[in-house]
């Protein structure tokens, strides 16, 4: 009984760590096939050329430059809607609301992150997009600025509940020594709770960033792809074209194995390296967080 | 002379009652400290007296406590100038993650929008006031969690100075602190005595009979004897007090 009880424990944990090495496993493998299949872009095409600023495939001229921006403008903008939205939206819910609204607006919050980027697309598509036409008297609404205004949307979800944490986890001792100074409760928010919760603000703003930049439906969408260089300021009511469209939008008719398709990858593997980073400089912030928390 | 006048405070969170038929003059330029058992009401007693209670749901107070003569359950009475008035030292140092300079402005810039002239001078005469200035005077932009817990006491002490209030108030201000950091809070007390009103709950005993000029005893929500501090401790009139005091109830 007991050897066999044995077995089982065995048996199980054995399981459990297959299952677990294999998310890694799975995450090594993927990188290592974005790297087959991309570094011959390499080789194919000069990379010099990759710095330029035509991405004409047809005519080979693999210039990603336009694609890089269009991606950092419309993901900028995005946070920079964001993040004031989300910070207030989660100081509100955290600070201020009475218990039963917090209690409805939670989960509320929560279920937006699950709507389908397609749907949001769509809407962007049919109701937003004619809007900033007709508002701002565009030649087009498929902007960077209409793309940035639904990634927004979609990165506020994370982003409050992140930053509500954050501001959950400052102690109550902060308040009440601001408060028993005199402190209004607008001055023991902005000046005491929101500052100490800065590190879980900054990890809510990667998360958004890393949210944004990866996203593909809505920015092939809503963003009118045209790869032009957005190198003026009204170039965020001007169509633009980001990495992940580019790859969404062309990889269904590239030949595989051309030049073309190889840089597409290549192109994955910028995406890859990209979140990467921000990721890894969102690191030290949030294991600092864990380590005030552990504090007190 | 009469600082703070309590008369007939009865104190409630919600339907239970924590504070009945509290009557007590405290004086200026004293030290008052309260004693009694844990759970006996007299942190909820210190708490009324600038109001901190108002941020419990539920909590709600009868009676009057006048501060000068004015009623400070008034409605003209503004909460945070009376909080700026009535400053409050916590029992566990509470400093803000933010720089030693910044946690001593925190006051005089939320209040009066300080100018940055005026705001240094009164930072360093506040540090100085607790016998900060020369341990940290280097290291003013240091973050106030890396001070040591009886340093960190102290800054809130000066954080609370430099709001330039009339009475202090100390909940248990040295029971996270080590006897050193205690006497240094202690030697503080008896000279920021000179200038304030200070009133201290704490559940050492020998701290009260130490530092205090008066001292009131605390029982299930009642006061149950204020005299002066060597009355207290040498000949109290209340058998309850005598056992307390030698170690008999609580």
């Amino acid at each position: 009984m007991s050897e066999r009880a044995n077995w089982n424990e065995f048996l199980i944990g054995a399981v459990i760590r297959v299952i677990g090495f294999s998310t890694i496993g799975f995450v090594i493998l993927i990188f290592f096939f974005l790297l087959q299949q991309g570094a011959p872009a390499l080789t194919q095409t000069s990379p010099g050329e990759f710095l330029g600023t035509r991405w004409y495939p047809t005519l080979e001229l693999y210039g990603m430059l336009p694609l890089l921006l269009g991606s950092l403008l419309v993901t900028a903008t995005a946070i920079v809607i964001a993040l004031p939205l989300g910070v207030a939206t989660a100081v509100y819910v955290r600070e201020v609301a009475p218990s039963w609204a917090r209690e409805i607006l939670k989960p509320l919050i929560e279920v937006l992150a699950g709507i389908p980027s397609v749907v949001l697309g769509f809407f962007g598509m049919t109701m937003l997009a004619p809007f900033l036409r007709e508002t701002l008297n565009l030649p087009t609404g498929l902007t960077a600025f209409t793309g940035a205004l639904i990634l927004a949307y979609m990165a506020l979800p994370t982003m409050t509940s992140v930053a509500e944490d954050a501001l959950d986890a400052v102690p109550k001792s902060y308040r009440d020594a601001a408060l028993a100074m005199g402190a209004t409760r607008w001055q023991t928010i902005w000046r005491v709770s929101v500052p100490a919760a800065r590190t879980g603000i900054m990890t809510a703003v990667m998360l958004g960033i890393g949210r944004a930049m990866g996203e593909t439906m809505v920015v092939l969408m809503v963003t009118g792809n045209a790869a032009r260089m957005p190198t003026t300021w009204n170039s965020l009511f001007l169509p633009v074209r980001t990495m992940t469209a580019t790859i969404a939008a062309e990889m269904g008719e590239v030949a595989a194995g051309s030049a073309h398709y190889h840089v597409l990858f290549f192109i994955g593997i910028l995406l890859f390296v990209i979140t990467f980073m921000i990721n890894l400089a969102a690191a030290p912030a949030i294991l600092a967080k864990r380590r005030r928390g552990g504090l007190r | 002379m009469e600082k703070i006048s309590v008369q007939h405070l009865n104190f409630f969170y919600g339907v239970k009652q924590v504070l009945t038929d509290i009557s007590l003059p405290i004086d200026d330029r004293q030290i008052t400290a309260l004693i009694g058992p844990s759970g006996c009401g007299k942190s909820t007693f210190l708490r009324t007296l600038n109001r901190m209670n108002d941020t419990i749901a539920g909590a709600r107070a009868e009676g009057q406590i006048l501060l000068d003569g004015e009623n400070i359950f008034a409605p003209t009475m503004e909460v945070t100038q009376l909080r700026a008035r009535v400053g409050m030292v916590f029992q566990r140092p509470n400093p803000f993650p933010q720089s030693v300079f910044d946690n001593v402005a925190f006051g005089p810039r939320i209040l009066n929008g300080a100018r940055a002239q005026a705001l240094t001078a009164l930072v360093e005469a506040s540090l100085r006031q607790v016998g900060l200035w020369d341990e940290v005077k280097d290291q003013l932009g240091q973050d106030a969690l890396r001070l040591s817990l009886g340093q960190q006491q102290r800054l809130c002490l000066a954080r609370t100075l430099a709001v330039q209030p009339e009475v202090i108030l100390m909940d248990e201000p040295c029971s996270a602190l080590d006897p050193l950091a205690t006497l240094e809070i202690e030697e503080l007390m008896r000279r920021l005595r000179e200038r304030y009103c200070i009133v201290i709950v704490t559940h050492n005993m020998q701290q009260a009979a130490r530092v205090s000029d008066r001292t009131g005893f605390f029982w299930l929500g009642q006061l149950v004897e204020y005299d002066a501090t060597q009355t207290i401790f040498t000949r109290p009139r209340n058998a309850l007090t005598e056992d307390y005091i030698t170690g008999r109830a609580g």
